[in-house]
């Protein structure tokens, strides 16, 4: 069988899959609390320059079913351009450097100076520069992984966290999602 | 053409299925019947690409069509074959996708350059092929997330 494969949340005090975003699954929440489902712990929305982040969302393609395949080229996307206001920004993070979101190098410093919206601002992202998230693949992982193997994460984990500028003037004081947008996460089997 | 064991179709969850056909005419599926039944899936890697003078996607669903790369042993031309798979989530709660795009293909030297050549075949029959790996990849990127 080729394998079967979906992707999956990680959070937990050590590296945990613990919620499937695909399908009938758990929707994408970009809060800061661990966990993907928590509405009370929206980022807030700047009043003055600066952006806001949430806590890091760590991503990562979960083989369930083991196959005789290999993914490679790991990938991730925006459908389109987000919200005037809005950023999405990823990292490449070994599952060995798993960090708790909100704990220590994982935690997302609100910055007072920077606007999402800036040309060439991104943050740091469990120590590694997060990349923007655009309609071009940001490619997490190319190397991958073999995927015989079952129920197990296969390549990198793509840390990726939602920031929030005052150029947002969507109203409300706060938010936990890049809305009316589409990710899109993608890998090669062969 | 070697028509496919029922069995090794069935196992199948894609469109296409590939094999591998070597220059002694023998062949290597991408799944093959054991002793006992059992079926046994195999990676593009366990082909033998020296030996190989064809590679084939054989269409496992009404409306599509087969598809070759014969290979030039004398011009090491090598197959190119992955699939790429897709899931487009909506981050208001709304629907999500999946997609399979299989992409066929080859390379070869040429100089010290390496030509390739790629064909992105989509679930609906539609095709499209380019010597470019970003505009393979932007085609797939674009036009997957629009298809039933």
């Amino acid at each position: 069988m080729a394998a079967v494969s979906n992707v999956e949340y990680f959070n937990g005090a050590s590296l945990t899959a613990t919620n499937d975003i695909e399908g009938g699954g758990t929707k994408l929440k970009f809060n800061k609390s661990d966990d993907l489902t928590t509405t009370t712990t929206p980022v807030t929305v700047p009043t003055s320059a600066a952006t806001n982040y949430s806590f890091v969302k760590y991503l990562g393609v979960y083989v369930t079913t083991s196959a005789a395949t290999t993914l490679s080229n790991l990938s991730i996307a925006l459908g389109g351009a987000l919200t005037t206001g809005f950023g999405l920004f990823s990292s490449a993070i070994a599952s060995g450097s798993y960090v708790q979101a909100g704990t220590s190098t994982a935690a997302m410093t609100d910055n007072a100076t920077t606007d999402v919206t800036a040309s060439g601002t991104t943050p740091t992202i469990v120590g590694v520069s997060g990349t923007r998230l655009s309609t071009t693949p940001f490619v997490y992982d190319a190397t991958g992984g073999s995927a015989n193997v079952t129920n197990q994460l296969v390549g990198k984990l793509c840390a990726t966290v939602f920031g929030v500028s005052n150029a947002y003037t969507g109203g409300g004081g706060s938010v936990n999602t890049a809305a009316t947008n589409t990710l899109i996460v993608a890998y090669d089997e062969a | 053409m070697t028509p496919l064991n029922p069995a090794v179709a069935a196992a199948c969850p894609d469109a296409w299925l590939w094999r591998a056909v070597y220059a002694d005419g023998t062949t290597l599926d991408e799944y093959t019947e054991e002793p006992g039944g059992r079926i046994q899936d195999h990676g593009f890697a366990e082909v033998d690409l020296p030996r190989l003078s064809a590679f084939v996607l054989i269409p496992l669903r009404a409306g599509l069509a087969s598809q070759s790369v014969l290979l030039d042993p004398k011009r090491r031309m090598r197959p190119i074959f992955f699939r790429r798979r897709l899931s487009v989530q909506s981050m208001d709660g709304g629907e999500m996708m999946r997609h399979t795009v299989t992409v066929l293909g080859y390379q070869r030297p040429s100089g010290k350059r390496s030509i390739q050549h790629f064909m992105a075949l989509f679930e609906d029959g539609t095709t499209i092929a380019t010597d470019d790996r970003a505009t393979l990849d932007a085609a797939i990127l674009a036009l997957a997330p629009t298809l039933p």
